[in-house]
C-alpha cells in the first residue's frame, strides 16, 4: 500500500496553538503506576513502564506532522536479561527531527547513571532497513532497571499497526492519542488489548488507553503467533480541514487504486500489447491463456521487493525487472490488454493481522492478488513460487476487498468493491501419498526401499518453486531430509523426480522415484530380528513436551496423507506382532471426522501390507482442544516407534 | 555519494577490459552457452572471470596508494534464472570505494547488449553478535537474467594502509573459468605471501618485469564448488587462497619495512595498545583491591578478577573505524560497564595490574582462521583479543574476557591449538602455542538407572560436566525457572526417542561454578521397549553420542568437532522379577589415536551393566583419518542397534 499513499494533505490554512503538549515530555510526564513492581519477570526480565504518545498538529506550513514519544522502563534481572535489553535501536526513517533521547541505567542500589549523547550512535540504512539511532545502556548490572525514551517529530502517519504485548510480561502501559478536533481518528483494540476512551479538550481530542499487565506471550507450534498478540489499530478517519466524507477508506483506496494501477501511460500501453502478441495465446481458453501470461511474467522478470526504482512498464519489459508493486501494475495492464475479466483483491497476512471486515481502512490492504471469476481462481501476482489456483495459505480464510472497474459516465472510471472471504484450499487440494516397498538386506544389517511419493498442491508447490534453482549438492541434501528413515541415517541410492518445474505449480503433481538404504532401522536381539518399521515414513512432527498450551490451534496448510507400505517378510523369518502396528487416533467437531491417523497392518503371503491415512480437515480449534489435537499429531510421531519382531520359523 | 559519474568513467576502463577477456566468443552468444554447457553440466551459472588487478603507487606524502581493481563475470546456464538478479557487493570501511558499476551482458542477435544496473542501495551490514561495525555493502538486480547473460560487476577500492594484507580466494561455491590475481608493484616494494588451502594446484604464478614495474601473478581455473557439509570447519581451512603482506617499500632513497615479520606485525600491534591504560585510575584500584580482599593466594586474586569482569561487563562489540584494533581505557569500560574482546581485556589487564601482578594483553585469531604466526605472520591472523596473567612461576595464564562461566586456567575451546602474540611492553612479546585440551577435561558422565514399569521404560540419571559443556550449560541455567530445567536438559541430553520425558530435574549449586556441573534427574522413555507375548526387547543404548552423524563416502572436507571429549554412558538395568535375560550383546571396541569407542555389557545378579565410552582426542578429522573415522562410526552405530531381550519365567 506505501506506493499508493503518497498523498499531501491538503489543509485550509488555519492557525492552531502551536503550542505542542508532548514536546516536552520527561521521565516524569505521566508517572508511573507502582503495581508493575510486582509482576514475576519472564526470562528475568519485566516491562515496569510503557508510554506511546502521538500528538498531531499543524506545522507552520499547514502540515500535519506528529510528535511521537516512546518511553520505557525495563527490569532485568538475569545476565542474559541484561544483555538483550542493553542494546537499543530506534528507528528514524519518516523522521524530520530528533528532539530528544535520554537513556539511565537504574542500578539495584539507586546510582543513576545517564547516558552520554556522545555514546549515541548513527547507523545507515540497517540491513536496507531505513536509518537507526543506536546506543548500549552504560553501568548496566543485574537486578537494575534500564529506562529510556526519545521523542521524535514525524511525518503524518495517517494510520498503522502497533503491537503491544511480547514473549516478557509488561506493565504500566499507558498509549495517547491527541490532534486537533478537526481531526477524527479511528482506533480499535484487539485480543484484549483495553479500549481507547475519547475525551475533547480545548480543540484538541484525547484517545486514551491503559493496561495494568499485559502477560508474557511466547510462540508456539502450530498457531498464528503476532496475530495473538494485544495490539491495536489506528487510521485517520475524517479530516474536516478538507472535506465532511471519511478519508482512508476503502471506497477512497478504491479511487486511489484505479489511479495508480490501471491507468496506463501511451509507451505502456504499446509495450504491453507488443509483449502479448509474442505470447502465445490465440486459440487457448481462458485459464491457458492467464497460465501463459503468467508464466512469462514468472519466469522472465526478476521480480523484488528490494527493486523500488521509479520504472514505467516500459522499462520494467524491457530490463526484465520489477518490484513488487510493479509486478501487479504488470499483470492488471496484461490481463486487461488480454481483455481477461478480473478482480483485484487486497487482503492481509493472517500471521500477523488479520483482515477485520469492521474496520474500514487501509490497514489492512497490505497483499495483492487477482481472482477470475469466471474460472474461480485466484492468482498472487507478485510471488514468483506461486501460480494460478494457489495462494500463499496466510491469505486463504481471511476476508479482503475484490475491486473491479465501473464507469459512472463516459469518463470517471473507478473501482467498485466488495468485502468477501478468500476460500481456503482443503486437505483434498494438498496431499502427499507414499507407496513403499521395503526388503531386509538381513547380512548387512539394512532396509532397502523403492519409494513413490507425490506431492499435490501447496506440498508439491514448496518444491516446485525452488527445486530448479537448487544446486545439485544441495538436492541431494534435501532429498535426504523428505526422504530419511530415522535420524538421517538414510543414504539415497538414485532418484527420479517427474513435474518438477513452476509452471506445473497447481497443475501437475511432483513425484519421486526412490531407492535408499537405512542403516540404522535393523537391530538384533540374540536370534530375534528387531524391525524399526515406523521410521521408513520419515520422521514425523510431533507435540510431545507438554507444556501449558497459551495460543489457539492454527494449521497453516490443511493436509492430507495417505502412505502404503509393502514390507517382504524375509525368507525362514514370522513377523511376530503385526497387531502392534494398528492405529486409529482421531478428533471429532460435531460429529465429524475433524482430523484422523489411523494405520492397519495384514500379512498376505511373505508380505506384511500396513496402509495408513492421516488428515487435517480443519483449520482452527481453540486451547481447549489442545489434548485433542495433540494426541491426532502425536499419533504418526508414534507409528515412528512401531517395531516387528521377526522370529525365526520352526 | 557520486557514484554514477565515477561510474561512467570507470565504464570507458572497464568496457576495454571486458572485450580483452571476452574476445575469443564475444559476438557469439550461443556458442559461449554451448562451450559452458558442455563444460559445466551441472551448473546453473558459473563464474566466468574474476580478477583483481592491484597497484601500488606513491601518494604526496609518500603515503601508499593500493587500488584495487576487480572484475566478476557470472555466466547464467538455465532457464528461470530470475532468483540470480538480486546481487550484493561489500566493502570495509578501511577502503575507499572509487568506483562501483554493474551491468548484465544480455544475447542479442549474435552479440552481446549492455544494460546497465538501474541503481545501487547503500546498506550498513551487521556482522553477526556485533553490534555495531563497519561493514557495508550496495544491493542492485542485474535486469534481463536469463540463460547465456552475462552479469559483470566491476569496482576499484583504493586502501592506503599498508598493513592491511592483500587477500583473495581461488575457488568459490561455484566453477570459476578464470581466476587471476595480479600485483603490479614498482621496483622497491617488496611483498611475502602464502597461500593456503587444500590443493592449490589449479593456481599457477609467474614474475616478470615490464618496464620499471614487477608484475606478480597467480591465475588458473578451478572447476571445483566449493559446499559445506555437517561439522565442515571454516571454509579458509579449504578453499584455495593467498595472503599477501606489503613487506616494505622503498621512496626518495628511504626503506620502510612493514610486514616482513612477526616483529613489524608485533610491533604495528603494540602501537595500538601503546596509549593506553597508562595510569591505573582510582577507581580500577578500588575495585580491584576490593574484589581479592582476603584472596590467599595471587591465583585466588586473579580468578576473582577475572570472575567480576566477565560478570559485571555486558559483551557489546562496536566495532568503528580504528576501534577495529585499539582497545579502549579500561576506566572508560569500567564506567560503561561493557565492551567488545579488546576492552574487556583492558579492563582484566589493568585490574590484574592494579593489585600489583604482573599482565599483558595478547593477539589471537580463532580456530576458524586457520593461520598461525609462526607460519605467515599478517593482521588477519587476529581476531580476538585476550589477556594474560604471568603467573608465580612466569607461566601464561590466558583469560578470555568475553567467556562467562569459564574458570581460571579453563582456556575457550574457540582459541585452543593456536598460537597467541603475548605483549611484555614495547619491542618485547611471546608468541605462545595455545595448547589443545585433553579429552579428560571435557566430560559427559552420565550414569543412568532403568527398568521396566508397566510396558514403559523409565530412569533416573545423574550426569556430570566438566569442561566446555559446563559453562554452556551454565548459562542456559542462569536465570532459567527450575521449571525449565526439563526442557535443557531434554536439549543438551537427548535421550535414543523423542519421546523422552523428563521429569524431574536438579542441578548442583550453580553458584559453585569452579566445580563440576552435577545434574540428577528421572525420566520416561513412552513407547521406546517393544513388549512381544511374554517378551520385551529393550535397547540400553538409551543415549547415541555421534548416533547422528554420517560422513559419505566421497567426502573430503574435514570434520571439526568443539573439543576433544569423552563421552561415558553407565546404564544399568534392573532385571525384573520373575524374568530371564537373554543373551548380552556382544562387546565392541574401535581404536585409533584420535578417536575411539568402547562397549561392554555385563551382568551381575539381576543386574545387567552398559559401559559405554566414546573419546574424540583431536579437533580436526582430516586427509587419511576421514576413512578409519567413518569405519568407526559404523560400527559404534552397529554397537547401538544391539537389544536385549526379557522373558517372563
Amino acid at each position: 500500500m506505501k506506493q499508493l499513499l503518497i498523498i499531501v494533505l491538503l489543509s485550509i490554512p488555519l492557525l492552531l496553538s502551536a503550542q505542542n503538549e508532548f514536546e516536552k515530555y520527561n521521565w516524569n510526564t505521566i508517572p508511573a503506576q507502582n503495581q508493575a513492581d510486582t509482576i514475576k519477570s519472564v526470562d528475568g526480565t519485566v516491562v515496569l513502564l510503557e508510554r506511546r504518545i502521538t500528538e498531531v498538529y499543524l506545522n507552520a506550513k499547514d502540515i500535519f506532522e506528529e510528535i511521537y514519544v516512546f518511553h520505557k522502563k525495563i527490569k532485568v534481572e538475569s545476565h542474559q536479561a541484561v544483555n538483550e535489553q542493553n542494546k537499543i535501536y530506534i528507528p528514524v526513517k519518516d523522521v524530520i527531527d530528533i528532539l530528544k533521547i535520554e537513556a539511565r541505567f537504574i542500578a539495584p542500589n539507586g546510582k543513576i547513571t545517564p547516558l552520554k549523547n556522545e555514546s549515541i550512535k548513527e547507523v545507515e540504512n540497517l540491513e536496507n532497513n531505513g536509518n537507526f539511532k543506536t546506543f548500549a545502556i552504560e553501568g548496566a548490572e543485574v537486578g537494575g532497571q534500564v529506562e529510556y525514551y526519545y521523542i521524535l517529530r514525524k511525518k503524518l502517519s495517517t494510520y498503522g499497526t502497533v503491537i503491544i504485548q511480547e514473549d516478557v510480561p509488561k506493565g504500566d502501559v499507558a498509549i495517547i492519542y491527541a490532534y486537533p478536533s478537526k481531526l477524527g481518528y479511528l482506533v480499535k483494540s484487539y485480543n484484549g488489548f483495553p479500549g481507547f476512551s475519547r475525551t475533547e479538550e480545548k480543540e484538541k481530542i484525547y484517545q486514551r488507553a491503559n493496561a495494568g499487565y499485559i502477560p508474557s506471550l511466547k510462540s508456539e507450534l502450530y498457531a498464528y503467533y503476532k496475530a495473538n498478540l494485544q495490539r491495536y489499530e489506528y487510521t485517520l478517519a475524517y479530516n474536516s480541514y478538507a472535506s465532511a466524507l471519511r478519508t482512508y477508506s476503502w471506497a477512497k483506496a478504491c479511487n486511489t487504486i484505479y489511479e495508480n494501477l490501471y491507468t496506463l501511460k501511451k509507451n505502456e500501453e504499446s509495450s504491453v500489447r507488443s509483449w502479448l502478441k509474442k505470447m502465445k495465446l490465440s486459440g487457448k481458453d481462458t485459464e491457458s491463456r492467464i497460465r501463459e501470461i503468467e508464466n512469462s511474467v514468472k519466469s522472465e522478470i526478476s521480480i523484488s521487493e528490494d527493486i523500488q526504482q521509479e520504472m514505467d512498464l516500459e522499462d520494467i519489459i524491457k530490463l526484465k525487472q520489477s518490484g513488487k508493486y510493479n509486478a501487479v501494475r504488470l499483470f492488471v495492464a496484461l490481463f486487461r490488454a488480454a481483455e481477461i475479466d478480473f478482480e483485484l483483491v487486497m487482503t492481509s497476512d493472517m500471521e500477523i493481522t488479520p483482515f477485520d471486515p469492521d474496520f474500514n481502512s487501509y490497514n489492512f490492504l497490505d497483499e495483492y492478488l487477482l481472482y477470475f471469476p469466471s474460472i474461480r481462481l485466484f492468482l498472487t501476482p507478485d510471488d514468483p513460487s506461486y501460480r494460478l489456483g494457489m495462494i500463499p495459505s496466510n491469505y486463504q480464510g481471511g476476508y479482503g476487498i475484490f475491486m473491479h472497474p465501473i464507469n459512472y459516465n463516459e469518463k470517471i472510471n473507478t473501482l467498485a468493491y466488495d468485502i468477501r472471504q478468500i476460500p481456503q484450499a482443503t486437505c483434498y487440494n494438498n496431499t502427499d501419498s507414499l507407496f513403499q516397498v521395503i526388503t531386509v538386506d538381513l547380512d548387512q544389517a539394512e532396509l532397502k526401499a523403492k519409494t513413490r511419493r507425490t506431492f499435490y498442491g501447496d506440498i508439491g508447490r514448496s518444491f516446485q518453486a525452488f527445486w530448479q534453482f537448487t544446486p545439485q549438492d544441495k538436492r541431494d541434501d534435501l532429498m535426504k531430509v523428505v526422504f530419511n528413515m530415522g535420524s538421517e541415517n538414510t543414504r539415497i541410492d538414485s532418484y527420479k523426480v517427474s513435474n518438477e518445474f513452476p509452471e506445473f505449480i497447481g497443475l501437475k503433481p511432483i513425484s519421486w522415484d526412490v531407492e535408499s538404504t537405512a542403516t540404522a532401522l535393523v537391530e538384533n536381539a540374540g536370534d530375534d530380528i528387531i524391525i524399526k518399521i515406523g521410521e521408513s515414513i520419515g520422521t514425523q512432527s510431533e507435540l510431545y513436551q507438554s507444556t501449558t498450551r497459551k495460543l489457539p490451534i492454527k494449521i497453516d496448510v490443511l493436509r492430507n496423507y495417505y502412505r502404503k507400505i509393502i514390507f517382504n517378510i524375509p525368507d525362514g523369518y514370522v513377523v511376530t506382532n503385526p497387531a502392534d502396528l494398528n492405529m486409529y487416533v482421531e478428533m471429532k467437531n460435531n460429529g465429524k471426522t475433524s482430523c484422523i491417523f489411523t494405520s492397519d497392518a495384514t500379512v498376505k503371503g511373505g508380505q506384511l501390507v500396513i496402509i495408513s491415512t492421516e488428515y487435517y480437515s480443519e483449520s482452527d480449534y481453540p486451547v481447549s482442544r489442545y489434548d485433542e489435537f495433540r494426541k491426532v499429531i502425536n499419533a504418526s510421531a508414534d507409528y515412528n516407534k512401531k517395531t516387528l519382531i521377526l522370529k525365526k520359523k520352526l | 555519494m557520486t557514484l554514477n559519474r565515477q561510474a561512467s568513467i570507470q565504464f570507458i576502463f572497464k568496457s576495454i577490459l571486458i572485450f580483452c577477456l571476452a574476445l575469443p566468443s564475444a559476438a557469439q552468444p550461443s556458442a559461449d552457452l554451448e562451450r559452458f554447457r558442455a563444460k559445466y553440466p551441472d551448473s546453473f551459472f558459473i563464474t566466468e572471470s574474476d580478477t583483481r588487478d592491484i597497484t601500488f603507487q606513491f601518494g604526496k606524502n609518500g603515503q601508499p596508494q593500493i587500488t584495487y581493481t576487480d572484475y566478476n563475470s557470472v555466466y547464467v546456464l538455465t532457464e528461470n534464472a530470475t532468483n540470480l538478479s538480486e546481487s550484493k557487493e561489500y566493502f570495509s570501511s578501511k577502503f575507499e570505494v572509487k568506483s562501483l558499476d554493474a551491468f548484465s551482458l544480455v544475447p542479442n542477435q549474435g552479440s552481446y547488449k549492455k544494460q546497465a544496473v538501474a541503481g545501487f542501495t547503500k546498506s550498513r551490514e551487521f556482522s553477526e553478535g556485533v553490534f555495531y561495525d563497519d561493514l557495508y555493502a550496495y544491493i542492485f538486480h542485474f535486469p534481463s537474467v536469463a540463460k547465456g547473460t552475462r552479469l559483470v560487476t566491476t569496482s576499484t577500492t583504493l586502501n592506503t594502509d599498508p598493513y592491511f594484507p592483500i587477500l583473495y580466494y581461488f575457488g568459490n561455491h561455484t566453477p570459476m573459468e578464470h581466476v587471476q590475481l595480479t600485483l603490479t608493484l614498482p621496483e622497491g616494494v617488496d611483498i611475502a605471501y602464502h597461500m593456503f588451502g587444500y590443493d592449490t594446484t589449479c593456481v599457477t604464478f609467474s614474475k616478470t618485469k615490464k618496464g620499471r614495474n614487477i608484475i606478480y601473478q597467480w591465475s588458473g581455473s578451478n572447476a571445483k564448488s566449493y559446499i559445506s557439509d555437517e561439522l565442515a570447519p571454516s571454509f579458509r581451512y579449504y578453499i584455495p587462497h593467498i595472503i599477501i603482506n606489503i613487506a616494505g617499500y622503498t621512496y626518495n632513497g628511504k626503506y620502510t619495512r612493514v610486514v616482513k615479520s612477526l616483529k613489524e606485525l608485533f610491533d604495528w600491534d603494540y602501537s595500538n595498545i601503546s596509549r593506553i591504560n597508562s595510569t591505573i585510575s582510582p577507581e580500577i584500584k578500588f575495585l580491584a583491591d576490593s574484589v581479592c580482599a582476603s584472596s590467599a593466594t595471587d591465583r585466588e586474586k586473579v580468578a576473582r578478577i577475572y570472575r567480576w569482569v566477565q560478570q559485571n561487563i555486558k559483551y557489546v562489540a562496536i566495532e568503528d573505524g580504528d576501534n577495529g584494533h585499539v582497545p579502549r581505557e579500561a576506566a572508560l569500560v569500567l564506567q560503561r560497564r561493557y565492551g567488545d574482546c579488546k576492552d574487556k581485556s583492558s579492563l582484566l589487564t589493568a585490574m590484574i595490574r592494579a593489585v600489583g601482578l604482573n599482565s599483558g594483553l595478547a593477539w589471537v585469531g580463532t580456530r576458524d582462521l586457520p593461520y598461525k604466526y609462526s607460519v605467515f605472520p599478517a593482521i588477519n591472523n587476529s581476531n580476538h583479543m585476550i589477556a594474560v596473567w604471568w603467573d608465580e612461576n612466569s607461566k601464561p595464564v590466558l583469560l578470555d574476557g568475553t567467556t562467562f562461566f569459564h574458570s581460571l586456567g579453563q582456556v575457550p575451546s574457540s582459541i585452543q591449538g593456536k598460537q597467541c602474540i603475548i605483549e611484555k611492553g614495547a619491542g618485547n612479546f611471546v608468541l605462545y602455542d595455545i595448547p589443545v585440551s585433553s579429552p579428560s577435561e571435557n566430560v559427559t558422565a552420565d550414569t543412568i538407572w532403568i527398568r521396566v514399569e508397566n510396558g514403559m521404560l523409565k530412569g533416573k540419571g545423574a550426569v556430570v560436566f566438566t569442561g566446555e559443556k559446563k559453562p554452556l550449560l551454565l548459562a542456559l541455567f542462569e536465570g532459567a525457572d527450575s521449571s525449565q530445567f526439563k526442557n535443557i536438559l531434554n536439549k543438551n541430553l537427548p535421550k535414543a526417542s523423542n519421546k523422552c520425558k523428563y521429569t524431574s530435574a536438579y542441578t548442583s549449586d550453580l553458584r559453585n561454578t569452579d566445580q563440576p556441573l552435577r545434574i540428577t534427574y528421572d525420566f520416561e522413555l513412552p513407547d521406546y521397549i517393544t513388549m512381544n507375548g511374554n517378551s520385551v526387547y529393550l535397547n540400553m543404548n538409551v543415549e547415541r553420542f555421534l548416533g547422528d552423524v554420517q560422513v559419505k563416502t566421497d567426502r573430503w572436507l574435514p570434520l571439526e568437532f568443539d573439543e576433544p571429549s569423552i563421552h561415558r554412558l553407565v546404564c544399568i538395568l534392573q532385571i525384573p522379577d520373575n524374568t530371564t535375560a537373554g543373551s548380552l550383546p556382544e562387546n565392541s571396541s574401535f581404536v585409533n589415536p584420535d578417536f575411539s569407542f568402547s562397549q561392554q555389557y555385563s551382568q551381575q545378579g539381576n543386574t545387567i551393566m552398559l559401559c559405554s565410552e566414546i573419546t574424540i582426542n583431536c579437533l580436526l578429522v582430516e586427509g587419511e583419518q576421514l576413512l578409519p573415522f567413518a569405519s568407526m562410526l559404523a560400527k559404534l552405530n552397529k554397537a547401538y542397534k544391539k537389544s536385549i531381550v526379557l522373558t517372563k519365567n
